[in-house]
């Protein structure tokens, strides 16, 4: 079963498609939600809060919002910033994260199910430039304000949108090929 | 600052509630700011392959599916996250004590309108919450008017920004009008910079009404069925 056909059931009240996807999406959103967070429990709380959201109909998704993972992943974020906000406040940039731009972990991944996508990701970023990576790496995991992105990467602030669109452009090239066609299939 | 410069902040969630609504209002005109924000939402489905490996919780899944389920039983008969209308407008006369209520709802629903930033660039196959119009008000200030459906139900949402400030029990006052005849159709007041949001539902007689104005007044006070003050902002539907 496709993940928009889970999801229509989730929609109409269905405990086991809200299960289904849970299961299918539990270990890579926690990933995520503990890049984000840093914290086990606040992961666990954003993840209980997106299904929540997704039980009870906040946020609505269809298909002509495009992929149904970039809406999943994105409300996800949505929620884990808030929470974030709400119980930590003051989380600052940690300076050492940032300045050892992280190259793309080795895949000692053991996961499979998720394994074609980490790597068509990681290929994709490997393309870019290393201050093209940082950045992204800045605003989609560390959250960063334009402002710190800026400050972190020592360029103006004006510059930073720029660079984001560029690497943007350049990751969804990389991308485009192999990924979209898989999305169609799943 | 120009207002698309706002959209990493706005992505990243860091604008203030205030600048948060105005950037909204400006994303809602602005082509470019929606495409990039759809792009921007379009890689996080992406880089979330980043993540480095981490092993959940043992016992989360269970400890997850039962609040959630028990979430649902509390529910009872009210339908699940909607967002309800957030004015007292009719009979309460009462000042109301601070807009920040209403301003986090109107955000709330917001988000599930354009936070997503799907929504605006989608408009042709409205299903769920769907803008089916989006009117800049003319007038004393800046302002957006958007109407909007979900489940059959039509919304009226007005945010403005730069009004002048109200006294003691004034409010301004949104109208729906066809033929010159109005009706009330939610009041707010403002904050400091004039910034204010309203959303009303229309029920089923009002959703019919093929509308052609919608405009604000500043009213004495809350609760007037008819306009008694000069609009301040005012557009075509």
């Amino acid at each position: 079963m496709t993940d928009i056909e889970l999801y229509e059931r989730v929609r109409n009240k269905d405990k086991q498609a809200l299960e289904t996807l849970y299961d299918r999406y539990e270990r890579i959103l926690y990933a995520f939600v503990m890049q984000l967070t840093k914290d086990r429990d606040l992961a666990e709380e954003a993840m209980q809060e997106v299904f929540i959201k997704l039980w009870r109909g906040g946020g609505v998704y269809d298909e002509s919002k495009g992929k149904f993972k970039s809406w999943l992943f994105t409300m996800s974020r949505h929620v884990t910033i808030d929470l974030i906000r709400k119980r930590k406040p003051d989380l600052q940039l940690d300076e050492s994260y940032a300045e050892a731009i992280p190259s793309p972990a080795p895949s000692v991944e053991t996961e499979v199910e998720w394994q074609e996508e980490r790597t068509q990701i990681e290929t994709a970023m490997a393309e870019l430039p290393v201050e093209q990576q940082q950045v992204v790496r800045l605003m989609y995991f560390q959250g960063l304000s334009q402002q710190k992105i800026a400050d972190a990467c020592g360029i103006p602030l004006g510059t930073v949108k720029g660079r984001i669109r560029l690497a943007l452009k350049q990751l969804r090239r990389h991308l485009s090929n192999d990924l979209n066609d898989k999305e169609v299939e799943r | 600052m120009n207002a698309c410069d706002q959209l990493i902040d706005y992505f990243n969630q860091h604008l203030t509630e205030d600048e948060r609504i105005r950037f909204e209002a400006h994303l809602a005109t602005c082509q470019t700011c929606q495409e990039e924000l759809e792009q921007l939402e379009a890689l996080v489905g992406g880089v979330a392959f980043l993540s480095e490996p981490a092993e959940p919780p043992s016992g989360m899944k269970a400890r997850i599916l039962d609040n959630v389920f028990a979430e649902d039983k509390t529910e009872t008969e009210s339908k699940p996250d909607e967002p309800t209308p957030i004015t007292p407008f009719t009979s309460t006369k009462k000042k109301q004590k601070t807009p920040w209520g209403a301003l986090a709802l109107a955000a709330a629903l917001m988000l599930s309108l354009i936070g997503n930033g799907y929504l605006l660039l989608n408009q042709e196959e409205p299903s769920g919450i769907a803008l089916t119009e989006t009117v800049p008000l003319e007038g004393e200030s800046e302002g957006v008017a958007y109407l909007a459906e979900q489940d059959g139900q039509r919304q009226l949402i007005v945010q403005t920004n730069g009004l002048d400030a109200l006294e003691a029990n004034e409010v301004y006052q949104v109208w729906l009008l066809k033929d010159g005849s109005p009706i009330p159709t939610g009041a707010f007041v403002t904050d400091d910079k004039g910034n204010g949001t309203v959303i009303y539902t229309l029920d089923s007689t009002e959703s019919e009404t093929d509308w052609d104005t919608v405009a604000v007044t500043k009213e004495p006070e809350r609760g007037n069925t008819a306009p008694e003050g000069d609009i301040v902002l005012s557009a075509s539907l």
